[in-house]
């Protein structure tokens, strides 16, 4: 992939909501999301000249932004229980919000690393082991990540196992 | 269901929490320049084209004499000098010009500097081996290409004008022609080969030859210091060794005393070097050493990145250069003015050793006469291609446990169980790969025969508490002294442990 402007704008308003969305949902704080993800691409325009591919350079944002994340949450740990009860700033209609607070109170019961186990690979639909990769653990550690994170969650939200 | 599976319902009840955000679109060109001033090794080739002309006519104007003084990107907009090489030529507006090492071929030697110009192509010529190998789908039969090579010769005292010999078909790619010839300076020759498609037209092959008669060897003198005996350098505390020439300073210790991740390896300069000060431009660099090199002078600073991501470097150059670490079109980077730091010339230049498979930074930046010197300039570039590293340095495994399980024994229901260490004896200063349990740092650390207790409090750079490292995090431990340690995380948090001795009580960890 070359260096080349165009292809980096085509990409980064491609993907910037779906960062910004997978942000939210492990800091649980959209205007956080929003900085975490703009920092996330900042740092992988100096590096798009060696992203061979969508593929490769997605991998790359969601690891940046993950790790961002991470840091910012255990930087500010008390900005997480703070914007739980938050309502979403009017961009979008009100029962949204709601099922928002809903959702996000119980992503707030769960560990950041399940969090965000859960959202990249239930929600982004990434493999484990590519979660693995992103998140810096070993597949196995994901797994529990993921089991711990979901049980908590559909107990949270009523939400049955999938059928298979 | 297995947890290796999707929960596509859990999925959607999430997606349903998320969809509705409509974030607001940054402006993506603020986005880059902020990408391009954090991380500051590579920038926007776009940008950079108007500039790394104005640039490079700067140089060539104070080379020879004209404008000495002048800010690069104010000056004739009609000459390039290579960055390594003492030479100059004009560019045609709208044409490209950059730098780069040859890859060897029937024409070629391999890993001479070389400079190329090309008519508006955008295409990576930098792999290209002259008249041996097909041209890249992005060149077209209309375009030009004018390379200057270095030539083995002890050069003449009366400058030599370019007289190109008749032209000779190109067997790799059909109906192109190349003609070459020789000019010669009082510091050397240069051999310059004019390519060009069979639809190229009169006009352009005109301008082409304009370019190739307008190449000039330069006056510059090789640097005594470049030449003179070289010094073996060992560290084997970092993993790290080098040669570099007699005259130089290294640095008796970090620059960058506050950096934990990446963290200093080595510095090396032609002046006596200060630690500490404020980065002109980024946290990373040095300040003090930055702000004191002199017009003559160059420094070079390595930083190990220390929790890499195999995605984010290439492996290290056969040779370095300026053209190490840029984009394909990346002219600015070429020229080290990409960097912008004040009356310097600067590179950020991140690689992999694929032999130890450390990451590093490396960060080079010269005065503008050290830039102009090609002797000068050339000699930072072999250091770092005598630097070998070692693979000791990499984190290793841990030694083996002493017993198959923790023994324990019952406390009570209240206060748990005491558990007794089993862990293998380690080695001081040695970074063993460790998984922090899942019940967290602060529960159970099991190292060098001792538990581990991590609640001393430090203000550094990148220190948190322990029991803000993640659960499964795999990072690195090592043994500081007899009863310290330090754990550094994946993502560059680090925290201080001290030895508990003998047993110690805890409820399990479930």
């Amino acid at each position: 992939m070359v260096a080349d402007r165009d292809g980096f704008e085509r990409f980064f308003r491609a993907r910037y909501g779906q960062i910004v969305r997978a942000c939210t949902l492990v800091t649980l704080d959209p205007a956080a999301a929003e900085e975490i993800a703009a920092e996330a691409f900042s740092r992988l325009w100096p590096r798009w000249h060696q992203m061979h591919d969508d593929d490769h350079a997605g991998g790359y944002l969601y690891t940046t932004a993950m790790r961002l994340s991470s840091k910012r949450l255990r930087r500010s740990r008390r900005e997480v229980v703070g914007s739980v009860t938050e309502r979403p700033a009017g961009r979008d209609d009100a029962s949204a919000a709601l099922d928002r607070q809903e959702v996000f109170a119980a992503l707030a019961l769960i560990s950041l690393r399940q969090r965000q186990a859960v959202a990249l690979r239930d929600w982004a639909g990434f493999e484990t082991d590519d979660v693995a990769e992103m998140l810096g653990l070993k597949p196995s550690t994901v797994r529990v990540h993921l089991m711990r994170g979901r049980e908590a969650l559909r107990e949270r939200l009523a939400v049955k196992e999938n059928d298979r | 269901m297995r947890t290796d599976e999707r929960d596509e319902r859990l999925g959607a009840v999430l997606d349903g929490a998320v969809t509705t955000i409509r974030p607001n679109l940054p402006d993506p060109g603020r986005v880059m320049r902020r990408g391009a001033r954090r991380r500051i090794g590579v920038v926007c080739a776009s940008i950079a084209t108007a500039s790394v002309f104005l640039g490079a006519a700067g140089l060539a104007a104070t080379q020879l004499g004209k404008d000495a003084g002048r800010e690069p990107a104010t000056a004739d907009r009609e000459a390039f000098m290579s960055p390594d090489f003492p030479w100059t030529m004009p560019v045609p507006d709208g044409w490209r010009a950059f730098a780069t090492h040859t890859v060897g071929g029937p024409l070629d030697r391999a890993d001479d500097l070389r400079t190329i110009l090309v008519t508006d192509s955008a295409a990576d010529l930098r792999g290209v081996q002259f008249v041996a190998s097909s041209l890249p789908p992005d060149v077209a039969d209309s375009d030009v290409i004018v390379l200057v090579d270095p030539f083995a010769g002890s050069g003449s005292s009366q400058p030599t004008r370019l007289v190109l010999g008749a032209g000779r078909k190109d067997t790799a790619n059909a109906g192109w022609t190349w003609r070459d010839g020789m000019v010669c300076g009082a510091t050397g020759c240069v051999r310059v080969y004019l390519w060009h498609g069979p639809d190229t037209s009169e006009e352009v092959l005109d301008e082409a030859m304009r370019v190739a008669q307008g190449v000039r060897l330069t006056e510059t003198r090789p640097d005594p210091a470049a030449v003179a005996p070289r010094i073996a350098f060992v560290d084997l505390g970092r993993g790290v060794s080098l040669e570099y020439p007699s005259g130089w300073t290294l640095a008796e210790e970090s620059l960058t005393p506050i950096l934990t991740d990446p963290r200093e390896i080595l510095s090396i300069g032609t002046f006596p070097l200060r630690p500490g000060g404020a980065a002109p431009t980024d946290a990373y660099l040095p300040g003090h050493a930055i702000a004191d090199i002199g017009p003559g002078d160059v420094l070079l600073t390595v930083q190990e990145d220390r929790a890499p991501r195999s995605s984010s470097y290439e492996d290290r150059p056969p040779r370095f250069g300026p053209d190490a670490g840029c984009g394909a079109d990346d002219r600015a980077c070429v020229d080290g003015i990409s960097l912008r730091i004040e009356a310097l010339r600067a590179w950020w230049i991140p690689f992999r050793d694929p032999v130890s498979g450390r990451a590093f930074y490396a960060f080079v930046a010269m005065g503008e006469d050290a830039y102009r010197d090609p002797a000068r300039s050339s000699a930072v570039w072999r250091i770092l291609d005598s630097m070998e590293f070692d693979v000791a340095r990499q984190p290793v495994d841990l030694p083996p446990p002493t017993r198959d399980d923790y023994r324990t024994e019952f406390v009570s229901d209240e206060r748990g169980y005491r558990f007794w260490p089993r862990s293998g004896q380690a080695e001081e200063g040695v970074a063993y790969r460790f998984e922090v349990p899942h019940c967290g740092l602060d529960w159970l650390v099991d190292f060098d025969g001792s538990f581990w207790d991590g609640r001393a409090i430090v203000f550094g750079n990148g220190w948190v508490p322990a029991d803000e490292i993640p659960d499964g995090d795999i990072g690195t431990i090592v043994l500081t002294g007899p009863n310290g340690a330090r754990y550094e995380s994946t993502d560059g948090t680090w925290t201080l442990l001290s030895r508990v001795d003998g047993p110690i009580v805890r409820q399990p960890c479930d």
